[in-house]
């Protein structure tokens, strides 16, 4: 079970990009909390804290204890952290209020542990083909991450979601099980182009225009 | 033969504008290591295609590199010595709009000194700054 962590977070007015704006200069991160059948709070936290506290998990399935200024301590899920594309910085975060005994959903990250005979022996490719499942699970239950050993495979064999070692107890894998997750290739034997193949090509092509008449069309017509 | 439509709906078209930043396209999604684009510029088929077989030569035919960027916008030139009028000139080439943020290549099934190896010598094929770039759990 991952670990709960407290984190303050104030009040703020549902405001504009400027207001946004203004909160990051500041170093806070605007946020918002929800939960079905309730209005959306909007809040702010510290994005020093915030991030100290993502460090310590290898996934952004945490439950954290959200302390709100003036309100009561909720217990709420990660549900979404929105980085800027180039600075990589925290813009916003959504956080979903979860109650103890409810069922959530959630994605969680599949970890391939071991090297596959397959690469190292016969010198194959691992294919990571799916890396997260959807399953439905109590928040006392969330992980960050299921571990799937694939020291076993072999070039052509594959394993699938239903045989991630999961506690059909505790989980209900949502995501279809026979989906393949991990594959051991064979290595490519891909045939180089030449460059005067290449440049012979990209000379004579000419893609075709949708809509427009051919010469020969035109000329019948 | 480098990256192409196969058809299109017009054969020329206005050369637009490049603002923001890639709101699509920039996370590492398909490999483990990726190249992410730090400016803004058109990225040529020809360019694109250098940048591949100079990954594929490094990565020596092992693993497997995707291609973020598809060069759909063609572009025009006016033969040498000609006077100005007379229309817009023959499509010259094709090339892809980037702008920063944006994941070129991808890359997975190789050591992560592989990738990076690979990844500058495709860099040094571009006419923009790039950085290397990594699956992450955290955005």
């Amino acid at each position: 079970m991952s670990e709960e962590t407290k984190i303050l977070a104030t009040k703020r007015e549902a405001g504009g990009t400027s207001e946004a704006r203004g909160l990051r200069r500041e170093g806070r991160i605007p946020a918002v909390v929800y939960t079905s059948g309730k209005a959306a709070k909007s809040v702010a936290l510290n994005e020093r804290d915030f991030e100290a506290m993502l460090r310590h998990h290898t996934s952004e399935n945490v439950i954290v204890d959200l302390d709100i200024e003036g309100d009561k301590v909720r217990h709420v899920l990660l549900k979404e952290v929105q980085h800027h594309p180039v600075s990589g910085s925290i813009l916003h975060i959504d956080f979903y209020e979860v109650k103890k005994g409810q069922k959530i959903k959630v994605d969680i990250p599949v970890e391939l542990v071991g090297e596959p005979i397959g690469v190292t022996r016969d010198g194959g490719v691992l294919e990571h083909v799916l890396r997260e499942v959807e399953v439905e699970c109590l928040p006392k239950d969330l992980v960050e991450q299921f571990a799937l050993d694939v020291s076993g495979l072999e070039i052509g064999d594959h394993l699938l979601v239903k045989d991630l070692a999961v506690d059909p107890s505790k989980y209900e894998l949502l995501t279809d099980e026979d989906l393949a997750v991990a594959a051991v290739a064979a290595p490519r034997l891909v045939e180089e182009v030449t460059e005067e193949e290449g440049a012979e090509g990209a000379a004579g092509a000419e893609p075709e225009v949708i809509g427009e008449k051919k010469e020969d069309e035109s000329e019948e017509g | 033969m480098p990256l192409m439509p196969k058809r299109v709906k017009h054969r020329k078209v206005q050369r637009g504008k490049s603002r923001g930043v890639a709101s699509s396209g920039n996370r590492v999604s398909f490999g483990e290591y990726g190249l992410q684009s730090l400016g803004r510029a058109w990225i040529t088929n020809i360019q694109i295609e250098a940048c591949r077989v100079a990954m594929n030569r490094e990565m020596k035919r092992k693993g497997k590199v995707w291609i973020r960027i598809f060069p759909d916008k063609p572009f025009t030139k006016k033969p040498l010595e000609t006077r100005q009028g007379k229309g817009k000139g023959g499509v010259e080439g094709w090339v892809a709009v980037v702008k920063p943020g944006r994941m070129l290549f991808e890359i997975d099934g190789v050591s992560e000194p592989v990738a990076r190896e690979a990844m500058r010598l495709a860099a040094a094929k571009l006419p923009i700054s790039t950085r290397f770039a990594q699956r992450s759990a955290h955005g």
